[in-house]
């Protein structure tokens, strides 16, 4: 009895320790966790940095300078000591972060959270992730100095993680029950993957080609015009390109050169936001005298950031911005003599080619007159508490074929993707070389070689120039190449050739005195090449172009006001019409509504009610217009709010007005008066919730965290005004992640922010210190010491020692 | 009431010293040991020890979140949930500690028992 008792009491306490020591399924490891010893109370700090850390992987020694907002400035005495400490101090900051992003990306998120993330990461392997950050590694390796960097980074980073007891991971290792691995100059490369990813990562060829099987050819031309009227490209339409002289552009094929294939089910895209604002001025336009500059790149808004900031000084050079967890240098920001940003210059970078195999073993596909060989990548999917997953994934010429009979597609056909992603290239150079890049010359020999996601790289120097170069490596394309499903066999449809670097498109100091660009199209029809994407943006880039226009000089407060400007250029162009479609059927119970929107000035600012009411009923008679295309069992992507709005004021009798589920004929005044009495209803609903109708809360803008929002570990409902399509292009969950604007005076001033904080400890207050700033459209000045001797507004002081 | 007195400073002192050097796990053998040297009556045996280790990890963890303004604690009050009350995480805390070191202390005991 005495024997049985301590087992049972011996064998209870063993099985339950083990429990609270692993954690199951979804529970985290309960006594770890809860310990005050090892758990997540050894989370709640705040960072204090230490005086002196011993390094042994230094050659020399390091100073990092913390300011008030933990911005690290990291004065090293080489090049491989800077990578190195921008490696550990990064690491100190935002390991999780890093690390969990380089997992998204290379599809291996089933081994933390589970079986949940299996189709999420077999999407991944299938799209080449892996493949991409592969090719980009192998070439990157071929550049002696580039390699010193990379490895100096990674060993910065391994010194964090090999410093680290258990109980100082941070908190989210402790919750999902995991420690963080080596890290390797590879997943810089994935890193770099996962923005190529995020930012040209997406194409409508399979959803067009839907569209154009059911509607025809003339509906899809109406609907998804290559150019539109109002377009204000990028490059000024001044430029005419007759220079040149005739460029070589591959004859587009006679007859039929796609492939009709029918798709129900696609991959997750990218948010078609993912965009950005840029603009500059020279001295002329400047109140100070001094040439401007102004970014702010429009992503998910996460905690932690995307963005992290610092200063990397070496002797050869002085550089401060945004970098990102990951990557080496900055990525956006400013020296001694230039300054920089970038926003996504969007091109159908991906295409889908259907494959014909030679039987059933799919060993062999037919390309031309004969047949090529398949590579088989059998993926091994691993995933937390259950077994692992194969995924057998064929590569062809042209890239993996993601879609076959066992994912997604229609269950049948087999499409393989080509994309500008996977092709070998060293991205991670221009910016190492922008960083030091002195003027105009060495800003352009820097971009020259960028591959994707292609942006537009805006410039200002202290010798007063201004340029913007739409940079990346784009394919030389036949007309409509790419728009559609292409046919695999024919050799035709193969990506000939690139566009020659030195035609991509490109401005310096044009007379209008200011450079920009907002995600717009890159140049007018008459630029030579075929140039094509869905998602080019109609409406920041007019707002931005006509306050350059309307005056000769420009001040910093003025490129604050133009971060922060609400003003709703969609809402202008449409509302009118809308009301006088409305004004017969007003009835008592959207009478109110009604007035409001009449009064109202097309301003998102946080207390207007009539954005609130105007988001409302656009939401309502979008879904209504494009019912047909939301209700089809086809993918489909539907029109842009410009070409929905073109279709209202232009054909308003279009058979696409009629809703499917009526007996009646609509036509958009119809549809309008429908959608106002919906919206009223949605609008009394949200009310008597208890919430007010201002703008900022019917939007309730939320920063989330990168594990699925937890709500524990966001923000919500942060008081800021701005919507898609408005400069200040913050929506509910996306928007403005860095916002800088730089003056090149003699000595370089900047202002930035960003929605977050410079720490990724959610138990810190320097976790999301700058939301607030930034909600209320407020700046930081950020302090770029010229030497490690400044120390005025510096708080702390780390000694790195060899 | 003195032998649970000295029971429970003596547990609390050596899960203390053991969490310095051991997974969280060390309350359970420090309890384990503690009632495997004093003998504890009935059902005292489970509830000295949930009483002060409960109270150690209580403590410990309000000390730690204290000098942060509670501000990982109010996030893990959501989390749990809790409803975002630090006192119920604090409470829960202890709980957990306190019923390991429960389960540690039955088994001293009745290894005791069955070696005596």
């Amino acid at each position: 009895m005495k024997l049985i008792k301590f087992i049972i009491s011996a064998a209870l306490t063993i099985l339950l320790v083990y429990a609270a020591d692993r954690g199951s399924g979804t529970l985290p490891p309960i006594g770890h966790f809860m310990s005050p010893q090892t758990g997540f109370w050894q989370n709640d700090h705040s960072e204090s940095p230490e005086t002196e850390l011993n390094l042994s992987g230094l050659q020399s020694e390091v100073t990092v300078h913390y300011d008030s907002e933990l911005i690290p400035h990291i004065f090293a005495q080489n090049d491989s000591d800077l990578y190195y400490a921008q490696g550990y101090i990064t690491a100190k900051h935002r390991l999780w972060q890093m690390e969990f992003q380089t997992y998204a990306a290379a599809g291996r998120l089933s081994e933390i959270i589970g079986k949940k993330a299996i189709e999420y990461d077999r999407g991944q392997r299938r799209k080449g992730m892996v493949f991409g950050a592969q090719n980009a590694i192998n070439e990157m390796l071929k550049d002696p100095i580039l390699t010193k960097r990379l490895n100096a980074y990674s060993d910065g980073v391994n010194a964090y993680i090999e410093s680290l007891d258990s109980e100082e991971y941070p908190v989210e290792y402790k919750l999902l029950g995991y420690a963080p691995e080596k890290w390797k100059p590879e997943k810089s490369a994935l890193l770099l993957m996962y923005m190529t990813d995020m930012l040209a990562g997406r194409d409508e060829d399979l959803e067009n080609t839907n569209f154009l099987s059911l509607f025809g050819r003339e509906t899809f031309d109406l609907l998804f015009p290559d150019f539109i009227a109002d377009q204000d490209p990028v490059i000024p339409r001044e430029r005419d390109w007759t220079d040149f002289g005739a460029v070589e552009r591959p004859e587009s094929p006679e007859g039929v050169f796609k492939a009709i294939v029918q798709t129900t089910d696609v991959l997750d895209k990218p948010d078609p936001d993912n965009g950005s604002n840029n603009w500059a001025v020279n001295a002329e336009h400047s109140e100070n005298g001094n040439p401007l500059l102004a970014n702010d790149p429009h992503l998910g808004l996460n905690l932690p950031s995307i963005w992290y900031v610092m200063q990397l000084s070496a002797p050869d050079h002085n550089v401060m911005g945004a970098t990102l967890p990951g990557a080496l240098g900055v990525i956006i920001g400013f020296n001694d003599r230039i300054a920089w940003g970038v926003t996504n210059a969007t091109r159908d970078v991906k295409d889908w080619y259907r494959i014909e195999f030679e039987d059933e073993t799919k060993k062999r596909y037919r390309y031309g007159k004969g047949w090529r060989d398949i590579r088989e990548v059998i993926e091994t999917i691993k995933v937390k508490g259950g077994q692992a997953v194969l995924d057998t994934v064929r590569y062809t010429h042209y890239g993996p074929i993601t879609y076959d009979e066992t994912f997604k597609g229609n269950g049948r056909e087999n499409l393989a993707m080509k994309w500008i992603g996977h092709l070998p290239n060293s991205n991670q150079n221009t910016f190492l070389s922008l960083n030091r890049a002195k003027n105009y010359e060495e800003y352009v020999k820097a971009v020259s070689t960028y591959t994707a996601p292609a942006q537009n790289f805006i410039f200002a120097s202290k010798d007063n120039d201004i340029a913007l170069w739409i940079q990346g490596k784009i394919a030389n394309k036949f007309n409509e190449q790419g728009k559609f499903v292409l046919d695999g066999s024919n050799p035709y449809n193969e990506w000939q050739s690139f566009i020659p670097q030195e035609h991509n498109p490109h401005v310096r100091n044009p007379e209008r005195g200011f450079v920009s660009s907002a995600n717009q199209h890159p140049t007018d029809e008459n630029y030579p090449y075929y140039v094509y994407d869905p998602t080019y943006e109609t409406y920041r880039n007019r707002v931005i172009n006509d306050f350059f226009r309307s005056k000769k000089t420009f001040s910093v407060q003025d490129f604050k006001d133009l971060h922060n400007n609400n003003y709703n250029l969609k809402a202008a162009e449409v509302l009118p019409t809308f009301l006088s479609m409305i004004a017969s059927e007003v009835n008592s119970n959207t009478e109110g509504y009604f007035t409001t929107l009449s009064s109202w000035d097309y301003y998102n600012h946080t207390d207007a009610i009539g954005a609130s009411v105007f988001e409302a009923l656009w939401n309502e008679y979008y879904t209504m217009v494009w019912d047909e295309l939301t209700e089809s069992d086809l993918a489909l992507q539907l029109p842009d709010s410009y070409q929905t709005i073109w279709l209202t004021k232009y054909h308003s009798n279009h058979e696409f007005f009629d809703l499917q589920s009526s007996s009646e004929t609509e036509d958009a005044a119809a549809i309008a008066r429908l959608a106002f009495n919906e919206a009223a209803k949605k609008l009394d609903a949200f009310k008597k919730s208890g919430k007010s109708l201002g703008w900022a809360s019917y939007k309730g803008t939320q920063v989330g965290h990168l594990l699925q929002a937890l709500p524990a570990f966001s923000r919500f409902e942060i008081p800021i005004g701005g919507n898609k399509s408005i400069v200040n292009a913050t929506s509910k969950t996306h928007g403005p992640s860095w916002r800088m604007i730089v003056e090149l005076d003699s000595e370089t001033k900047a202002l930035g922010v960003y929605p977050g904080g410079q720490s990724g400890n959610p138990g810190s207050r320097y976790y999301d210190s700058m939301i607030d700033t930034w909600a209320a459209g407020d700046y930081y000045e950020l302090l770029y010491l010229p030497n490690s001797q400044a120390i005025s507004g510096i708080t702390s002081t780390t000694q790195l020692k060899p | 009431m003195k032998r649970i007195l000295i029971h429970s400073i003596l547990s609390i002192s050596l899960a203390f010293l053991f969490q310095l050097f051991t997974p969280w796990w060390g309350v359970v053998i420090a309890t384990a040991i503690i009632s495997f040297i004093i003998r504890l009556k009935g059902i005292s045996v489970f509830f000295t020890p949930l009483f002060s280790i409960g109270l150690l990890w209580g403590i410990q963890a309000y000390s730690i979140s204290n000098a942060n303004d509670f501000i990982l604690a109010e996030k893990i009050a959501v989390l749990l949930p809790l409803n975002g009350s630090v006192g119920a995480l604090i409470l829960v805390t202890g709980l957990v500690g306190g019923i390991f070191g429960a389960l540690g202390s039955i088994t001293g005991r009745s290894l005791k028992v069955l070696v005596s």
